[in-house]
């Protein structure tokens, strides 16, 4: 697993014009484009260069400077912002390196100078294998509970073409184990296709079928999307958390 | 410009790894980050219908995915299934009563990639043969 954790070194600051007023300000603006370009481009080192420098020019661009230099060497990436004013320019280099952290556990810190140091981040994620448990999961989790008379199936990691099988007899057992009034948690579901909306509308069909009903949890945007483009958000009720979902009546509408 | 091309056994294991490719090219030719998830649903879908296609004619062939970076960003899914019945919906969406499970992720499929993708074309293999998905997004 890529449990990683990245100290940034700030390794000069230097090239700016007279240190007073928009100087001072133009300085500390391109220190703090360099600061988060370097971190944000850091993150992203497992991809290669193109994408970590990419990623830090938009962090350097959002922050009101421009990327004059971006390296990656092994994980450590380096990055230089600039910053033009009436004055001259400011310039501003920093470091983000990382090493593995033993045990597993990670951090994503800034040095901040002065023996001050910033947690930014906790988790790196590796995009081939996941890291923090029950979120950026490249596979399907499914988890049962009963919560008052619902049972509620929380599904996360991605659900497609080749995951929507499992989360298919999962819940055609708990169809045939009697279940009947059924909460689908979308909430940890990073990704889903149209073969896992075919998996949702058999299940809708068979708890009908059996006198039950099929109520999905799923407050992410891009999911919902995905429910307005196909029009199943006139087929199911949605929710925006499981406890609204239990709360609503059998044939409960979306609110 | 640059192109990516790949092919895989229609298995539906692969498309998860098309997907991740998908992104990852359509990242490096500056597709706007808002726009990735979009690309990865899309690729996705189209590879999922290849797959389809060709495990209901029992055909073992590759599927061909090419991946473009002109001034568009241009994704290519070109299965090899004969062409049966509409590629693309006809009509407004039926009701889901009624219909197998397997036909309404088709249709939802394509309702998707309609939905999501504003350069949508489908036609015919360049050899009569099979289908070809063309999907493009403008880089900023």
């Amino acid at each position: 697993m890529w449990l990683l954790a990245a100290g940034l070194v700030l390794v000069l600051a230097g090239g700016f014009g007279a240190a007073i007023g928009s100087a001072t300000v133009a300085r500390h603006r391109a220190q703090a484009a360099a600061d988060l370009g370097a971190l944000a481009g850091a993150m992203r080192a497992v991809y290669g260069s193109g994408v970590a420098c990419a990623q830090a020019r938009r962090i350097v661009t959002a922050n009101g400077a421009e990327q004059s230099a971006c390296r990656l060497d092994g994980l450590d990436v380096t990055v230089t912002a600039r910053v033009r004013v009436a004055v001259g320019t400011a310039s501003a280099t920093s470091r983000a390196g990382s090493v593995p952290v033993a045990g597993g556990n990670s951090q994503l810190c800034e040095d901040l100078g002065g023996g001050r140091v910033a947690v930014a981040d906790a988790r790196w994620l590796d995009p081939e294998r996941g890291s923090e448990p029950g979120r950026y999961r490249m596979d399907l989790s499914l988890s049962t509970r009963t919560v008052a008379d619902h049972t509620v199936l929380q599904v996360g990691g991605e659900v497609d073409v080749y995951t929507a099988p499992r989360l298919r007899e999962r819940l055609v057992e708990l169809v045939d184990g009697g279940a009947r009034k059924v909460v689908v948690d979308l909430g940890r579901v990073e990704f889903l296709d149209s073969t896992g909306l075919g998996v949702l509308v058999g299940a809708h069909k068979r708890l009908r079928a059996a006198g039950g009903s099929l109520a999905l949890v799923c407050a992410r945007e891009p999911l919902l999307k995905i429910f307005r483009i196909t029009a199943l958000d006139q087929v199911f009720p949605l929710y925006d958390s499981v406890d609204t979902a239990t709360a609503a009546g059998v044939d409960g509408q979306a609110t | 410009m640059a192109t990516v091309r790949l092919s895989f056994s229609p298995e539906p294991a692969h498309v998860r790894t098309v997907r991740l490719v998908g992104v990852a090219v359509a990242r490096r030719a500056g597709v706007p980050e808002d726009l990735l998830d979009e690309v990865r649903l899309a690729v996705g879908e189209a590879c999922s219908r290849a797959v389809a296609l060709h495990q209901r004619h029992g055909l073992r062939d590759l599927v061909a995915v090419e991946m473009t970076d002109t001034s568009d960003f241009v994704v290519r899914v070109i299965d090899r299934a004969p062409a049966d019945g509409p590629a693309v919906p006809t009509g407004p969406l039926m009701s889901p009563d009624g219909l197998s499970e397997e036909a309404v992720a088709f249709g939802m499929g394509l309702a998707l990639l309609t939905g999501l993708v504003d350069n949508l074309e489908v036609r015919r293999g360049t050899d009569g043969v099979g289908t070809e998905v063309r999907m493009s997004w403008q880089q900023r």
